[in-house]
């Protein structure tokens, strides 16, 4: 069973390997598939159906895509001579909410390195994830981007509180008022359903959730206030993504835990849009051909019912919230 | 066709209403946006975690994103 740890409590060994692994993937490829999958999973949000966003498969669907990345980070860490241990950690951005690398090693050059540079187009310019294209000394260039992006550059931008929609992240009482909901979602199963009805929607960010109401809020806020590469749908392309989702989803997993009663998951028979009902098959887990590098087979069959315990899965959190 | 033009950050943001639907245009390029809920908020597939009161919002945050990358390549 592998724990999920807050990246505060890392050791710096664990620091290490898990950038390490994340450029390992990088490196074979691999990383970027996932940055692929995400976009072709959001569609153009508009005319075509989101697969991964704006409905109740949003948590499951990223339960499911996290899970993945952290069993190929795992095996990152064993082809790099590990024993392939280490898990995916999560940020807890109620309380790690600093931007100053020395306060908050979140942002040190050790580990997701820092804010980017305003007199630099937001370029981060230190740490394992600053970009560089000098052949032979490349550096986690990004290559897969948004394709209604013209112009798209090649290096990591983040732009902390800088918009104007997200100068602050969302706050410990905003998440336990969230856990106070009792409704997993409801109709119309999209970003409009009101905060009272729909846990997955306050914590998806569409509804303004008290105190101090913001919107957008929780996960969406991370997005905005990181701002930069995590603000368009190539967003997976900051790592910073996926320490945002393990507590996204940890959220979820303390929401699951203090409302075991409840129906955990209540769109079926086609009552939500396709791919986010109960026993819909979600894409891309769908049974397709598996594109990752190195792998032959097929994708898992996965639907939000199978995810809707996380001991299965063979993950646990090191702390849940109000349990 | 009514259509509404103003600048920002030298860019020309438009919105264009065609038979009561309006459409958002930056530098003369139509940018997918749909309003949505009670409250008609606009979101778009280039600002893909937020929703914006009026589309002229939606454009001036779009040039804000992209001046990131103008900026770099000014220099």
């Amino acid at each position: 069973m592998g724990i999920r740890k807050n990246q505060k409590l890392l050791s710096n060994d664990e620091r290490q390997r898990f950038v390490a692994a994340v450029k390992q993937m990088k490196a074979v490829g691999l990383y970027d598939q996932y940055v692929q999958w995400h976009l072709d999973a959001m569609g153009n949000m508009t005319t075509d159906p989101n697969f991964a966003h704006q409905g109740p498969a949003f948590l499951p669907w990223h339960r499911e895509y996290i899970l993945l990345f952290e069993q190929d980070l795992q095996a990152a860490d064993k082809s790099l001579g590990n024993d392939g241990s280490i898990g995916l950690p999560y940020w807890d951005w109620t309380s790690e909410t600093a931007i100053d690398p020395t306060t908050n090693r979140l942002w040190a050059d050790d580990f997701l390195g820092p804010d980017g540079d305003s007199s630099d187009g937001q370029r981060v310019q230190t740490g394992p994830f600053a970009t560089n294209t000098t052949p032979g000394s490349e550096n986690w260039i990004l290559a897969i981007h948004d394709p209604m992006d013209n112009n798209p550059v090649d290096f990591l931008q983040r732009s902390f509180g800088q918009d104007p929609q997200a100068p602050t992240l969302s706050t410990a009482d905003q998440v336990s008022n969230i856990l106070d909901l009792k409704i997993y979602d409801s109709s119309p199963w999209d970003s409009n359903v009101s905060g009272t009805k729909s846990f997955r929607n306050a914590l998806e960010g569409w509804v303004t959730v008290k105190p101090a109401g913001q919107q957008p809020g929780m996960h969406n806020r991370v997005h905005v206030w990181v701002g930069g590469s995590m603000l368009p749908m190539s967003s997976p392309n900051d790592p910073i993504f996926f320490l945002n989702h393990c507590n996204v989803d940890r959220i979820w997993a303390s929401w699951q835990v203090l409302h075991s009663a409840v129906d955990q998951y209540p769109p079926k028979n086609g009552q939500a849009q396709v791919g986010h009902n109960r026993d819909d098959v979600m894409v891309p887990w769908d049974g397709r051909n598996d594109p990752r590098p190195g792998q032959n087979g097929q994708l898992p069959r996965v639907t939000p019912g199978d995810l809707l315990n996380v001991a299965p899965l063979g993950y646990s959190y090191d702390a849940l919230i109000g349990s | 066709m009514a259509s509404k033009n103003l600048r920002y950050k030298n860019n020309r943001i438009g919105v264009v209403d065609v038979h009561g639907q309006k459409h958002l245009f930056i530098e003369g390029e139509h940018i997918p946006a749909v309003a949505t809920g009670k409250d008609r908020q606009f979101i778009s597939p280039h600002l893909p975690y937020q929703k914006f009161a009026t589309l002229q919002d939606l454009g001036k945050a779009i040039v804000e994103y992209r001046g990131m990358d103008q900026r770099k390549k000014k220099k």
